[in-house]
């Protein structure tokens, strides 16, 4: 058992040990997963931080490779190697890893992602608070659910407990000296208000690729893309090319299916309209990922629900899809 | 399969001007080693990019028995291809590839084939329509419908030429109405009908491609000839960036066209909901 301060102290030795730390801090724009080198700036007493794992894991803007337009060839940019430890993020963006794992890593090995992935330890927090828009018990995980995590802290009355899930966990956990003890008991996870019946939704959707609801659930969205960007396991990205007069560079960046640029091609455009767009983004993670990976691609963290400008609800639109009328 | 997104270096070696507005390019692989490695099958694909302006997809339409070099043809429709039709011998550009499934070469052995091309939409058939020549011997009849917007729009001449010339290819050439010339010896028509009049029998195999509108009407226009759906088989385009099913673009409904595709046969594609 730790105290808070203990844990901490095990992320500042973590540190020393060359670890670079991701955690919960406060910036400007709001408590975000960011880089810390301070273990005191590391803010354990929240539901979410705004941005995701897949910001660390995935990240928003890389360079692939630079060229110089005077002469041939490219270089390859390689990214700074060294292991990363990534603490107090949340089961439920433990679990977007594990599902990104299953399209980035077990179809074709994204050479980055799957890099990161192999060096990067995931010591997760599992939640005793939570808010009316959390609802990952509903997705299949929870609050205390340790999939895609290598090491769970589990809250026990004011004390923690650590839990190696992986071999890389218990590795981590061996490295840093924390001795195997008796597990005691953890607090019992919370019962989360929001629920969402998900069982009838992949079937609906397999028939239903036409039906007028779409449109009915999408009035409200403006395609602004805020779903996407918070979402931990929305991961479409474009890769554009950026050049002055003489150099340049290839970037890999997010990018969204509610845009309506997204599948435009000089002459063609398969997808029209922002009620097919939303279809995509509903289909993709609630169908097409079924299909292919066997797994829902949302884990009930609830960001898009919390962030929309426009109160767009997945748990509502799930409900009014399948629902009479 | 791993993949780094990294673009390998190729040179063009020589540019064919096809129409107003289609250019053939010949690529060499600067890396000697990776040109000899590399292989590829009839339908698959590549990214070619140019640095500073970017990366498109377009279809390998050379056959892979021509050796020492690839060739694109590259219509001048968007961006990127505005660059590559500013390239002149010598250039360098970016090339990554072969990606996706190709042609079913190996089934379609021991019957007819129709091959029904529009447009730039030859291009994929053009290294699957050389590979079949050369085994000539394995397969029954063989035709060749070929239409384009204009007669100035007709790709490939002296290939058509050719192929014309043999007495084991049937060819049919033709031109939407309006788009002959008084030179124009061949029909006048839209390709779906053209096939039609040609009626082929039932029991070949139809592998097209051209714009989006004319694949779909080539397949009702084969449906009534009496073909079935699995007999009739095309290659899509839509838009990549990644070209290995990681950008999640290209879908359509749970398939990707780079990896599940870019060739299906309409079995498949009535399957999937109609947004390509």
């Amino acid at each position: 058992m730790m105290t808070k301060d203990d844990l901490l102290k095990l992320v500042g030795d973590a540190m020393t040990k060359g670890f670079a730390v991701f955690a919960p801090v406060r910036q400007e724009g709001g408590l975000l997963l960011a880089r810390t080198e301070d273990p005191g700036s590391i803010d354990l007493d929240h539901v979410l931080t705004v941005n995701t794992l897949k910001d660390v894991m995935l990240p928003r803007c890389e360079t692939l490779v630079r060229f110089d337009l005077e002469k041939p060839g490219v270089t390859r940019v390689e990214e700074d190697a060294g292991r990363v430890l990534v603490f107090g993020s949340r089961p439920c963006d433990a679990a977007g890893l594990d599902i990104l794992d299953s399209i980035l890593i077990d179809q074709v090995r994204d050479e980055r992602y799957a890099g990161r992935r192999a060096r990067t330890v995931i010591m997760s927090l599992a939640c005793s608070i939570f808010d009316e828009a959390c609802f990952c018990a509903s997705m299949g995980y929870g609050p205390h659910d340790a999939t895609g995590s290598d090491v769970l802290v589990l809250p026990s009355g004011d004390r923690y407990i650590l839990r190696a899930i992986t071999e890389k966990g218990q590795g981590f956990l061996d490295e840093l000296g924390v001795p195997a003890e008796a597990e005691a008991e953890p607090d019992k996870p919370p019962e989360l208000e929001r629920t969402v019946d998900i069982s009838r939704i992949k079937e609906w959707l397999d028939s239903n690729f036409d039906s007028p609801k779409w449109k009915t659930v999408s009035d409200n969205c403006v395609s602004c893309g805020t779903c996407f960007y918070l979402c931990p396991t929305c991961h479409c990205f474009d890769i554009i090319d950026e050049a002055g007069i003489s150099r340049g560079e290839r970037n890999r960046i997010w990018d969204c299916c509610s845009f309506s640029g997204f599948t435009k091609m000089a002459a063609h455009q398969p997808r029209v309209g922002r009620p097919a767009r939303y279809r995509q983004r509903v289909m993709h993670k609630f169908k097409y990922t079924v299909d292919n990976v066997d797994k829902t691609a949302c884990v009930g963290d609830g960001r898009c629900i919390r962030h929309c400008p426009y109160g767009v609800d997945i748990c509502e639109i799930l409900n009014a899809l399948v629902g009479e009328g | 399969m791993d993949e780094d997104l990294v673009p390998q270096t190729v040179r063009v070696e020589a540019i064919r001007q096809e129409t107003p507005d289609v250019r053939s390019l010949r690529l060499v692989f600067e890396d000697p080693e990776f040109g000899r490695e590399f292989s590829f099958q009839p339908g698959q694909f590549c990214l070619i990019s140019v640095y500073g302006v970017g990366e498109a997809v377009f279809c390998i339409s050379s056959p892979p028995a021509w050796k020492d070099f690839i060739e694109v043809s590259v219509k001048e429709a968007g961006k990127v291809t505005a660059a590559i039709h500013d390239l002149d011998v010598g250039d360098r550009v970016g090339f990554r590839g072969p990606y996706g499934n190709s042609f079913p070469y190996e089934t379609m052995q021991g019957r007819t084939i129709v091959f029904v091309g529009g447009g730039i939409g030859l291009a994929p058939l053009r290294p699957l329509i050389w590979q079949t020549l050369s085994d000539r011997a394995k397969f029954k009849d063989i035709h060749i419908i070929y239409g384009a917007r204009t007669v100035k729009d007709i790709v490939y001449k002296e290939e058509l030429a050719e192929w014309q010339k043999r007495d084991d290819v049937k060819l049919v050439k033709t031109v939407d109405p309006g788009g002959e010339d008084e030179t124009w010896d061949g029909e006048v028509g839209l390709v779906p009908s053209v096939l039609e009049e040609v009626n082929p029998p039932a029991d070949s195999l139809l592998v097209t491609c051209g714009p989006p509108v004319m694949i779909k009407f080539t397949y009702v226009s084969a449906n009534k000839l009496g073909f079935k759906p699995s007999d009739v088989i095309t290659t899509l385009e839509m838009k990549m960036k990644c070209g290995v099913g990681l950008c999640g673009r290209c879908n359509i409904g749970s398939r990707y066209v780079c990896t599940d595709g870019p060739v299906f046969n309409f079995e498949e594609i009535l399957s999937l909901p109609d947004e390509f």
